[in-house]
């Protein structure tokens, strides 16, 4: 059930390589996801894209204070 | 028309599974703890050094309360389960994993020179020994009750091999921790490569003992191992940022550590803010009070909401790894709900962490 959820791992790979390694993609992705991950030449279904989006939604939604919020009620 | 009394019995529900969760995870910590007790209580050993073990099986116990996540812990049975659909089995495969976890935390604390209140009263050398003891002895001890149970050999060998080949890599990123607050430049990359070596093998370690005894085939054990290692290194960058944000922050920053909102904040400043972060983490090494000025500079070069997205990314390779096992249910369920509590973000945690 849960796997037909996934983003593939060919994808996941290749982009934490480009966040880790590519500081022009970092900056990008942040501002405009589609037109960075097109460019970068990825091809990622409906399915898949709309998890980045929802995880990016989430970020942007978000303001320094509540992610700090959240880590001191964390658990190691 | 969406019916609001239908939303509030979906969050019932779920709050249901996740207080019952919460107890299955704390019945598994009281008996691999019992199983411990029972190891250190048979060694024929001095009743002096004895107490100096069990003082700190204590500290673990402890722990196991608090946070009963404890991956050491819930891995290695989780996993056994996911596979045969019994956890039992794997009980001294969790014991040998929670002493290593417990003899590495302890050395870590030892380095850091924050040993646990019951550690305080005694010389620091009797912390080392019993890290030693908690890293070398007696993990391999709890793999040996496996012999009684009918493990062949050969799946024992395979055991201490995967305990003897984390032990070293989890060492070597030890190594890199020591000496990164040394070098001038450390890169993301270098930062992401320890996070790897010392939780991404821990982690790795945890499933795979618990695969390795369920199961023959490579494959799988494989994807438990590339899901331990992501799930692991996800947790290490959570700790990074819960140590300079979270609650008793700050104990990275006195020890002049490299983690990675710091390594992430380097590379991205440029010029007089650089400087200044340079200048401000030398002086933080002194005093608390400039720790503030640290956070503001990590803010301005976006290092915090840099981790989130590092940690997502991992945590959702752990989830497609997991997948790729097809792990068996009900274990299957709580792993990932033990990796989906692996996030920043306090709305994608919410739902999760209900009791």
């Amino acid at each position: 059930m849960e796997e037909m959820e996934e983003i593939r791992l060919e994808a996941l790979k290749a982009l934490t390589v480009l966040v880790i390694h590519d500081d022009q993609f970092r900056r990008q992705v942040w501002d405009d996801l589609e037109g960075t991950l097109s460019r970068y030449g990825f091809a990622l279904n409906e399915r898949e894209l709309a998890k980045v989006r929802d995880f990016r939604n989430a970020i942007a939604d978000s303001v320094d204070e509540e992610v700090v919020g959240g880590l001191t009620t964390s658990f190691r | 028309m969406t019916n609001p009394g239908a939303f509030s019995e979906v969050g019932n529900v779920e709050s249901k599974i996740a207080s019952i969760d919460k107890e299955r995870r704390r019945e598994r910590g009281k008996r691999v703890f019992a199983l411990l007790d029972e190891l250190v209580l048979a060694l024929p050993v001095r009743p002096g050094y004895r107490k100096l073990l069990q003082t700190h099986l204590g500290v673990g116990k402890d722990l196991a309360q608090k946070w009963p996540e404890m991956s050491s812990i819930q891995l290695p049975l989780l996993v056994h389960a996911a596979i045969t659909g019994d956890e039992m089995p794997a009980l001294p495969v969790a014991g040998a994993c929670t002493l290593l976890y417990l003899g590495a935390d302890l050395f870590d604390s030892i380095v850091d020179h924050e040993l646990p209140p019951s550690w305080r009263t005694r010389d620091s050398s009797q912390a080392s020994l019993a890290a030693t003891t908690f890293l070398g002895a007696l993990p391999e001890l709890s793999i040996a009750r496996l012999q009684e149970k009918g493990t062949p050999s050969a799946k024992l060998w395979t055991l201490a091999r995967l305990f003897a080949d984390a032990g070293l890599t989890m060492g070597a990123g030890q190594y890199e921790d020591l000496l990164f607050p040394s070098l001038q430049n450390v890169s993301i990359e270098d930062s992401r490569a320890m996070a790897e070596h010392k939780s991404g093998a821990e982690y790795a370690l945890f499933a795979t003992a618990g695969a390795t005894l369920a199961t023959e085939d490579p494959s799988t054990i494989e994807a438990y191992a590339s899901f331990g290692s992501c799930f692991g290194i996800a947790q290490q960058f959570i700790n990074d940022a819960q140590d300079i944000w979270g609650d008793g922050s700050g104990r990275d920053l006195l020890n002049g550590k490299r983690t990675l909102p710091i390594v992430h904040a380097l590379s991205t400043l440029r010029g007089e803010r650089r400087e200044r972060l340079q200048k401000l983490l030398r002086a933080s090494r002194e005093s608390t009070e400039h720790h503030d000025g640290v956070r503001t500079l990590l803010a301005e070069a976006g290092s915090l909401r840099y981790i989130v997205l590092l940690v997502w990314l991992h945590q959702q390779q752990a989830r497609t790894q997991l997948a790729s096992a097809s792990p068996s249910e009900p274990a299957g369920r709580e792993l990932y709900t033990l990796l989906d509590q692996a996030s920043i973000l306090p709305h994608f945690r919410a739902s999760q962490i209900a009791d």
